[in-house]
């Protein structure tokens, strides 16, 4: 049996480097955040909410599209986990309106 | 009697009707229904943050904490795709190393959690002492359950895997256990940046 992991399966599967590469991705990602909620770096205060949330939308997206293989699958269940979530954001945003 | 209009002869059992796996499908529709689920308690904490500010519960807790703990999830998402990896691979042994690894990162993010629940609980936050404790502890506490679940899952998915149950053309259990996995870790990437990052 072959050691690793690696085999190209087309478009239907990532490679390990793949998730290598997202997992640095999101490590990095991280220490930035934690960096940046401990002062390590000078960043108005009302700047770093709106890059904390980007942030964790583009972690969250990163995890979903290839760990999750939602990148690779039929577009159905991204359909099917997207749309609860942009429900939820619409009702939060008529509950701080109303 | 020929096949079914979907081209199976049993569209039931062939579980693949629709021309999705069922087990999957099952998953992806429960998972949406967690994303209310943990947006019910998510909308509360943070109604309750704006409209009962409590700087003083606020600053108890300990970001370095979380931090680390925020790392052993992401780290554990990690060694559950590179298990899956290892199984489409074929290589039995190596989802068992990485299911193991997962299984020992759930339980040090427990107790991790169980620290972090334990100070607070000495600095005077508990679940009845203000809205803020409360609205923290249900939260965080319903994803530290996830979390536990999750870690007996990966146990019964290992137990499969040493009795031989996944193969290269057999990975559906790994791959919807992992799901599971990714989705309570993408929970606590959306809870670490509103509760402990904003």
């Amino acid at each position: 049996m072959s050691t690793h992991v690696d085999q190209p399966t087309g478009e239907t599967h990532p490679s390990t480097r793949v998730y290598v590469v997202v997992f640095i991705v999101l490590a990095l990602m991280t220490a930035v955040e934690l960096a940046l909620s401990m002062d390590y770096f000078v960043v108005p205060r009302n700047l770093l909410t709106p890059l904390f949330l980007a942030g964790a939308l583009i972690k969250a997206s990163l995890v979903a599209a290839f760990y999750m293989h939602l990148k690779y699958d039929t577009k159905f269940y991204t359909y099917i986990i997207v749309i609860p979530v942009i429900l939820l954001i619409v009702f939060a945003i008529m509950a701080t309106i109303s | 009697m020929g096949t079914h209009a979907t081209g199976y002869k049993d569209p039931f059992n062939s579980g693949k009707a629709l021309g999705l796996n069922h087990t999957k499908l099952g998953m992806w529709l429960f998972l949406a229904s967690e994303v209310m689920f943990f947006g019910g308690l998510l909308s509360a904490f943070l109604h309750y943050r704006v409209s009962a500010p409590a700087p003083v519960e606020d600053a108890l807790l300990d970001i370095t904490l979380v931090g680390i703990n925020t790392f052993i999830l992401l780290t554990s998402s990690f060694t559950v795709v590179l298990g899956f990896g290892s199984i489409q691979a074929g290589n039995v042994k190596r989802l068992g190393f990485f299911l193991g690894a997962t299984i020992v990162l759930g339980v040090l993010f427990l107790s991790g959690q169980v620290y972090e629940f334990y100070s607070l609980t000495q600095e005077g936050l508990t679940l009845t002492s203000s809205v803020f404790g409360s609205s923290f502890y249900t939260l965080t506490g319903f994803h530290g359950l996830h979390v536990f679940v999750g870690i007996l899952w990966a146990s019964y998915v290992l137990l499969g895997a040493l009795r031989g149950k996944y193969s290269s053309e057999s990975t559906i259990g790994v791959e919807v256990f992992g799901l599971y996995w990714h989705f309570v870790d993408i929970v606590w990437i959306v809870l670490f940046t509103l509760i402990y990052l904003i």
